[in-house]
């Protein structure tokens, strides 16, 4: 952090200079927050290893408002139930024969 | 009439000069015209040729159909639409795909409240034909399509377009829906690989919410699996979505019991089960498959015979399945053996069975060229999968999100060991 301080600091004295005083701010700032971010990982690799998450992607699908309400839902009013499925043929054999 | 009568006039004129873009700029002013007057341009249709004037028709035969109608209203439109359909101009209806696709399905309906869906078969394939942009892309027709196959009971018919690879998808619901009858289509016809295939499909199809769809395939997949393939795992692959994976179980669970007693081999346990739960079966109207389940144990448990005996007598064939004579013992191994589910010669001068080998050797001209166009099948897909691959990688709704996505520095940005570290 000492030499990012440093470097914001010194005075430019051509816009070119001002260009890279101003980028290095940038960076180093962003370091300064990547850093920040990173600290409670540093941490947590001393805490139980039992409480590390998956490292994929959370699966929004987990968030299932069916089993929130615990009983379910009857088959009548599931997404796109409405669709046709009265059929005379049942496929029975026994019919044919 | 006299604007309609105009438009007429400019349908005739305009059509016949090909300056179609200025009769459809004419059409779409004229849209809210036809739909006032829709109760009385049924006669105007006899004034336009459906082959030469298709747009236009289809501009008034759409205004015509729209609203509810009655028996006798569906009974004056079925005939005049499935002409049009049949004659119409493949490029001008495609000018407007909604509209045609609005009057194919208007047209479902009416031979279904006349219940007559043979007289709507040939005319929804020759629409699908029309409408498609190529053999890949599944309209949302094809489901209509189907579904009248099933009503009518014309399985071959429907099975006509089942084999086509499917790569391009207008709505999500016709998938599922073009899945799910084409499976039924394949248990129609006793073709029950392809119908694990296709309801295989609906089930992992991908899906934020439990489908109704995927709730009813699932129950017969779990049921043509029995019958085909003499088991079940109700393990579903991983590339099924989590709402499935979690919810499908809990809606068959009838299904489920059914599935773990089939392993059991013991066939007054399954009838017991299946009376147990008949009324459930019935209502969703898959009793029929659930006999055939019954029928099927019989098979699997004489086909479990043949990896245990080399001969055996029908007599104790018939005890060991639980069949009621020799005699039946005797049909069943005949159908067997003449459907390819074992290789066996009976003996019927002392009643014995002899279970013999496959005699498949895998070098006759026949299968070589089956395993060759496999082959190249299977090439083909990968050649697609590729270019699918590159589509989606380069689109620009994929990149934007995949790019919001990404931390805006690389790990490259940062130092190595951090300046300050803090436990």
């Amino acid at each position: 952090m000492s030499s990012s301080r440093a470097r914001q600091n010194k005075k430019a004295s051509t816009p070119a200079e001002s260009q890279n005083v101003r980028r290095s701010i940038a960076i180093a700032s962003a370091r300064q927050r990547q850093f920040e971010v990173m600290r409670p990982t540093a941490m947590d690799f001393f805490s139980d290893m039992d409480d590390q998450g998956s490292t994929m992607a959370m699966d929004v699908d987990d968030v299932d408002p069916i089993e929130a309400f615990g009983e379910g839902i009857s088959e009548s009013k599931l997404a796109g139930a409405d669709f046709f499925n009265s059929f005379q043929d049942d496929f029975d054999d026994t019919d044919i024969n | 009439m006299e604007p309609v009568q105009a438009l007429v006039a400019n349908i005739q004129g305009l059509s016949s000069s090909g300056d179609i873009p200025h009769l459809h700029a004419l059409l779409k002013q004229a849209q809210e015209s036809l739909y006032a007057e829709s109760t009385r341009l049924l006669p105007v249709l006899d004034q336009l040729d459906p082959a030469k004037h298709s747009l236009g028709y289809l501009y008034i035969l759409e205004a015509c159909s729209s609203g509810s109608i009655s028996k006798e209203q569906a009974s004056a439109l079925v005939l005049p639409i499935a002409r049009f359909i049949n004659s119409c101009a493949a490029e001008q209806i495609r000018l407007q795909p909604d509209k045609f696709i609005s009057v194919c399905k208007r047209f479902k309906d009416q031979v279904m409240l006349l219940e007559a869906p043979l007289r709507g078969v040939a005319p929804m394939l020759t629409a699908i034909r029309k409408i498609q942009a190529s053999s890949e892309h599944l309209t949302s027709l094809h489901p209509e399509f189907l579904l009248l196959c099933l009503l009518s009971k014309s399985y071959k018919a429907g099975y006509s377009i089942l084999d086509e690879d499917i790569f391009e998808v207008d709505q999500p619901r016709d998938l599922f829906l073009y899945c799910y009858y084409g499976g039924m289509i394949c248990i129609g016809q006793k073709r029950f690989r392809k119908a694990l295939e296709l309801l295989h499909n609906v089930v992992t199809s991908p899906m934020t919410v439990v489908n109704a769809i995927a709730v009813e395939a699932y129950k017969k997949h779990i049921l043509v699996s029995l019958i085909h393939n003499w088991n079940f795992s109700t393990s579903l692959p991983k590339y099924t979505s989590s709402v499935a994976q979690r919810n499908l179980k809990n809606f068959s669970q009838p299904y489920i019991e059914l599935a773990n007693c089939y392993v059991s081999g013991k066939i007054v346990d399954l009838e017991a089960l299946v009376d147990k739960y008949r009324e459930k079966y019935e209502n969703d109207n898959n009793l029929g498959l659930v006999k055939q389940v019954i029928s099927s144990m019989y098979k699997r448990n004489i086909q479990r015979l043949t990896q245990t005996y080399l001969t055996l007598s029908l007599q104790d064939i018939a005890n060991s399945v639980q069949l009621n004579s020799a005699k039946e013992a005797e049909m069943h191994v005949l159908r067997m053996i003449e459907d390819g589910e074992i290789f066996a010669t009976i003996n019927q001068k002392d009643g014995m069975v002899r279970f013999l080998e496959d005699p498949e050797q895998y070098k006759t001209c026949h299968m070589i060229e089956h395993i060759d166009s496999s082959i190249q099948r299977i090439m083909a897909l990968s050649r697609k999968l590729t270019a699918i691959d590159e589509n989606i990688s380069t689109d620009p709704l994929f990149m934007s999100k995949t790019g919001r996505e990404r931390q805006r520095f690389d790990f490259d940005d940062f130092d190595g060991v951090p300046q300050k570290f803090i436990i």
